[in-house]
């Protein structure tokens, strides 16, 4: 049908290597309703125009396990207001987003085994 | 549910306005804006006609601030990340604008006059939305986006006022593009000799393609009788809210169901769950639908002030109260200016490209654009264009206020875009009678329905821009730090 072809699931199969986008951290970090918790890794997406902020992010998800916590520090208003509603169709829970003098950090976790994508 | 979706100050805690820099700067603007006010009504009460305006820019830009509310990212991230967050928030002001616009046609003061039907709109939506995805902001997307000190975004309306300008005079050269029809068709027009109204394309498009088409609103076609009738069941329920929750059912089965259904381990959802999951995705944005709201309720609002004050002053037209005050420079050969006393973009960025080049000499006005209709008022007395500075200063009042402004140099990438997306953006909107804003937003609220045909050609442009913009990542990233 014409909706899946526009929204459906694409083929990702890898055609060369990719780079990651995530740098790996080991840091624990307070989050407001969560106690601390340690933060796998980080993705810095400061200076980035819509809409890779939210592109990096999926693709980070992509390459964690399930339970693991990832940091993306952007300073894009659009992408701090819109990977929170993303998580909610990408399998993932956003656990709180942190204002910071000039970006802000939102931490995601990854939730379910069978994602979308 | 991420209804948690504040922004948590845990890291840098929350300081009171004065606190911080941007709070004096953001007083400093609502005080001049204020002056400003002040000073011009005491020169002459009738300005308030162009206060208003400045006003409801001012309150536009406080919500598409508050929301990040951009048309641009509705049709982007829908087909990229395939999140409906901004297309929810645009149906939810579709709808609310459809109601308030009602109240304001029944009590006869709308100024809404419905578009021409044709197969220029989809044209120019197309080109518009091609256009808008390069340059990460539609229309009123980047007057806030400026507002917040994002230069790429200043570039883009830059582009937007010029390419509107000499698209809306080209020269003699480009006569042999237009059909043979509509050069005679324009030339039984009547029209005075200084418009030259069978030279230049889009003077002929205009004079001898435009004019021959007509247009009109659900609530004229179903001719009930009862103006009630006519407009809430007419214009607002069967031409605005029904289009707008079939597409917000589209949105739901196609992005967000899947995710809902997982996420709360659903076997076989009932009609409840679906109902819940409904709810869920209007909801998963909060500042977005907020931002729908007010915007819905304003654009209605400004509608109605603007009616009321036109009966007030007895004219139609800003141009008669501006000649009645003895600024006659810049209006058109009818006395008239750009006016549409509703919430409109890319019109008034055309007459400030307009202007600039009347400035420097070359002749604009004798076309029908600018000419006939909008005239190039001084910029300093240009209502919709001061609306529109009112949007970036209240954009900017409230980044500020939220420690959220930040000057954004843009890459020379960025800056590319920004130039060559928004000189697109302006030729569509030029070709679709409007943007995002004026064809679509303000055109369906009010019955009228070449708005959904708008917005189907923007879609499908912003469709074809997500791949073009795909493809160029692709290519940009072999051998680069990382693909998408």
């Amino acid at each position: 049908m014409f909706l899946r072809h526009i929204f459906g699931n694409k083929d990702t199969t890898p055609t060369r290597k990719r780079q990651r986008v995530c740098t790996e951290v080991t840091e624990q970090r307070e989050l407001p309703g969560f106690g601390t918790v340690a933060v796998r890794c980080r993705v810095s997406c400061v200076g980035e125009g819509c809409p890779k902020p939210q592109l990096m992010t999926l693709k980070a998800l992509d390459e964690n396990q399930d339970g693991d916590i990832i940091e993306v520090v952007t300073d894009n208003l659009s992408a701090v207001e819109t990977i929170p509603s993303m998580m909610d169709i990408y399998g993932g829970q956003h656990m709180a987003t942190v204002r910071e003098e000039d970006c802000w950090r939102i931490y995601v976790r990854r939730e379910n085994e069978n994602r979308t994508r | 549910m991420s209804s948690n979706a504040t922004h948590s100050t845990a890291a840098a805690p929350q300081r009171s306005l004065l606190a911080h820099r941007g709070g004096y700067t953001a007083i400093g603007i609502s005080t001049l804006v204020a002056l400003f006010s002040v000073i011009m009504l005491m020169m002459d009460t009738r300005w308030v006609y162009l206060l208003v305006y400045v006003w409801f820019g001012v309150a536009y830009g406080v919500f598409l601030q508050y929301g990040r509310f951009c048309m641009a990212s509705a049709v982007r991230d829908l087909f990229a990340v395939k999140v409906p967050r901004m297309a929810v928030g645009v149906m939810i002001a579709t709808a609310l604008f459809s109601l308030t616009a009602g109240i304001v046609t029944v009590s006869g003061y709308s100024t809404f006059h419905p578009h021409p039907l044709g197969w220029h709109i989809i044209i120019g939506g197309l080109i518009f939305g091609f256009g808008m995805v390069f340059t990460g902001g539609c229309a009123s997307g980047s007057l806030y986006k400026s507002g917040e000190g994002n230069v790429g975004s200043m570039l883009v309306l830059v582009s937007i006022s010029f390419s509107q300008a000499l698209f809306a005079d080209l020269g003699s050269w480009s006569n042999k593009l237009a059909p043979a029809s509509w050069a005679a068709s324009a030339a039984e027009k009547g029209m005075p000799e200084e418009l030259s109204v069978t030279d230049g394309w889009f003077d002929q498009f205009m004079a001898g393609y435009i004019w021959d088409l007509s247009g009109g609103t659900v609530g004229q076609w179903m001719e009930s009788g009862n103006v009630w009738i006519d407009v809430f069941i007419g214009n607002a329920l069967l031409g605005a809210i029904l289009p707008t929750i079939v597409l917000l059912c589209i949105l739901y089965m196609a992005t967000y169901r899947k995710g809902y259904v997982r996420r709360n381990k659903l076997e076989s959802p009932s009609m409840g769950d679906e109902l819940r999951g409904f709810w869920a995705m209007m909801t998963s944005s909060k500042n977005t639908a907020l931002a729908g709201l007010g915007l819905g309720v304003f654009a209605g609002l400004q509608m109605w002030v603007t009616g009321a004050l036109r009966e007030h002053y007895q004219i139609f037209n800003f141009g008669e109260l501006l000649s009645k005050m003895g600024h006659t420079d810049g209006l058109s050969i009818q006395q008239t200016v750009f006016d549409p006393g509703y919430w409109y973009i890319t019109t008034q960025e055309a007459q400030l490209g307009g202007w600039i080049m009347d400035k420097m000499g070359r002749d604009v006005m004798d076309n029908v654009f600018f000419g006939l209709n909008n005239g190039i008022p001084n910029p300093f007395i240009n209502a919709p264009l001061l609306m529109s500075v009112g949007i970036i200063l209240g954009a900017a009042v409230l980044a500020l206020t939220r420690r959220e402004f930040k000057w954004k140099m843009p890459s020379l990438e960025t800056a590319i875009f920004a130039l060559v997306g928004g000189a697109l953006m302006g030729i569509g909107a030029r070709l679709g009678m409007g943007c995002n804003v004026g064809a679509f937003f303000a055109a369906v609220t009010n019955g009228d329905l070449t708005g959904w045909i708008f917005l189907a050609g923007m879609t499908l442009g912003g469709l074809l821009g997500v791949k073009a913009f795909n493809l160029w990542l692709e290519r940009k990233s072999i051998g680069d730090e990382f693909d998408i």
